[in-house]
């Protein structure tokens, strides 16, 4: 549906200044990304006019005590691909997020330059793994973790360090492309690991499509 | 010195009390009560002697025999050494009083000694001269048990005495060493500085480095951050590679500058020389930036490595090495980048 209209998302966030400025981008963006609401809680998403985003951004900390999780697995649970946006660059709250079925995790740090490609890509269906959570997974010493080999977590590292793929190209004498392809196959591992989810079902099985993974693989 | 004293109390009781029981047999009112009282004290003397403890029921068991057992003997024979049971009661008084405050131990033997003259009194028998006689009688019976129980008490007290004197010095010991390494890690720390801050504070006062120039500006901050991380790294914190390079960090701040700093992965810690070459580059470089910056930390189970990515000229790159922490320039296009690894187990990296 996101090829016949462009993309549409729904803003999720209790701070003005922020919708105010994710409103701002999407429209900069091109293709322009439509707003379809905004709301200061996760009713906004389940409601007219929200209810019909191809991506919901979310605001893990709103006014409740601890992060949202519930509004993310409830939203997660239904298939609707949810773009993370916080202030918090915490690790387990990134793993955390993938767990209960994200399409990513981004910081408000990292924003600018990765927020609307972060809302394509869940559009889609398709991995984006921003630097934050590229370091998250690198340094995963939890128990349940996927395991990855050491050029994964080499590149997953560089890039959480880098913040440049041209840099992180020229470290590991890569291309590119292959980066990309290291970073969507470790957040593939992790769609597959863990609690079932629709969203992350929805991930594996585009990534099997795409043939980014075999299902040997996983 | 309680071994010697039960010592002493047996062979009161063997070569004393015993002989003393068979052969005035004849004195006696009731030879019989005499015998039972000697097996009981005989058993006490076990007692203590197998159990090495004290007791208030067993004092009370001594006391009364003592007193049956004079109870027993013919009141005209009162005066004259008619049985042990005195002898005895007071040794192992004595015994059971151990470690007590001694005028417990003097009220236990006055009562003793009072015992003998008291039932000549109710007999009707308490005529001066006998009386005086049962005291001077009764006096060396007492007299020695109780020199003994004066010197044991005299002795605990010196020996409390002395463990706190020990116990001082030992204290007086401990702060002095502890003084000794706190002034050697300060002259340590000191000559760290003396290497770059002395130089520099020099180089101001004496007029021949210009505070208008960035280089000498670059230098100051460096040696703020410097200071500024060893002071943290006398904190006590559970994290302290973080606490310093917060400290770097902090010092970076002040001047304006934006820095964003991630860190991934579970705490672990390096030894100090490797947290300072693992915070060096960080700030060598955030000391030269411009305006932003962003420092990563990355830690693995075999690994931590710490990024720093600056606008900052690349002359302020640090030395690329590979010592103790590797050093390596990113090569970033239009940025400062710089890592410092760290591996646990000491290998090259």
């Amino acid at each position: 549906m996101a090829s016949h209209r462009g993309t549409s998302v729904i803003i999720v966030d209790d701070h003005p200044a922020i919708l105010a400025g994710v409103s701002a981008w999407c429209a900069a963006a091109d293709p322009p990304i439509s707003v379809l609401g905004r709301g200061p809680d996760a009713g906004a998403a389940w409601h007219d006019p929200g209810r019909a985003a191809d991506v919901v951004v979310l605001d893990l900390y709103l006014t409740g005590p601890g992060p949202g999780y519930g509004d993310l697995r409830r939203l997660a649970d239904s298939g609707r691909p949810v773009v993370v946006y916080t202030m918090r660059e915490d690790q387990d709250i990134a793993l955390t997020c993938l767990e209960l079925g994200a399409a990513t995790y981004l910081t408000k740090a990292e924003g600018e330059a990765h927020l609307i490609e972060a809302i394509r890509a869940a559009a889609r269906h398709v991995p984006y793994v921003p630097p934050i959570l590229a370091g998250a997974m690198g340094t995963d010493s939890r128990s349940g973790r996927p395991r990855l080999t050491p050029r994964e977590v080499d590149v997953l590292l560089e890039w959480f360090q880098c913040e440049s793929k041209d840099t992180v190209s020229k470290v590991l004498n890569l291309s590119v492309n292959t980066i990309n392809c290291y970073l969507d196959r470790v957040r593939i591992k992790y769609a597959n690991a863990g609690r079932p989810a629709r969203t992350k079902a929805t991930l594996v099985a585009r990534a099997i499509q795409d043939g980014l993974v075999s299902l040997d693989e996983l | 010195m309680r071994l010697a004293t039960l010592v002493i109390t047996v062979t009161v009781l063997f070569g004393l009390y015993l002989p003393m029981l068979v052969t005035n047999t004849w004195m006696y009112r009731s030879p019989a009560v005499e015998a039972v009282v000697f097996v009981v004290l005989a058993g006490v003397t076990a007692v203590i002697g197998a159990t090495n403890r004290t007791s208030r029921v067993l004092l009370v068991v001594v006391f009364v025999g003592a007193v049956v057992a004079t109870a027993a003997v013919e009141p005209r024979h009162l005066v004259g050494s008619p049985h042990g049971a005195d002898d005895l009661s007071a040794w192992l008084g004595v015994l059971l009083l151990w470690g007590r405050p001694i005028h417990v131990l003097v009220g236990y033997l006055a009562a003793g000694y009072a015992v003998a003259p008291l039932q000549l009194w109710s007999a009707g028998l308490a005529e001066p001269e006998a009386l005086a006689r049962l005291a001077i009688s009764n006096f060396s019976v007492f007299g020695l048990p109780f020199a003994v129980g004066v010197a044991v008490s005299a002795l605990r007290r010196m020996v409390v005495t002395a463990t706190r004197i020990a116990d001082e010095q030992e204290r007086h010991r401990t702060a002095e060493v502890m003084a000794e390494q706190l002034h050697a890690d300060r002259q340590q720390r000191y000559a760290g500085l003396t290497a770059t801050t002395v130089p520099l504070l020099a180089g101001l006062s004496g007029g021949g480095l210009d505070p208008a120039d960035d280089g000498v500006r670059q230098r100051c901050a460096a040696e703020a951050a410097r200071m500024r991380r060893l002071l943290a790294e006398h904190d006590d914190t559970p994290d302290p590679l973080l606490h310093e390079l917060r400290a770097c960090i902090e010092v970076a701040e002040r001047r304006g500058l934006v820095v964003r700093f991630a860190v991934m992965g579970a705490c672990s810690v390096p030894p100090l020389g490797a947290r300072r070459a693992l915070t060096e580059p960080v700030l060598a470089v955030l000391s030269a930036a411009r305006s932003s910056a962003r420092v990563t930390v990355a830690r693995r189970a075999s690994t931590v490595t710490v990024s720093v990515v600056a606008d900052a000229p690349a002359s302020a790159a640090p030395n690329e090495g590979k010592g103790l922490v590797s050093v390596t320039r990113l090569p970033c296009a239009d940025r400062l980048g710089v890592r410092a690894i760290w591996h646990h187990t000491g290998e090259p990296a």
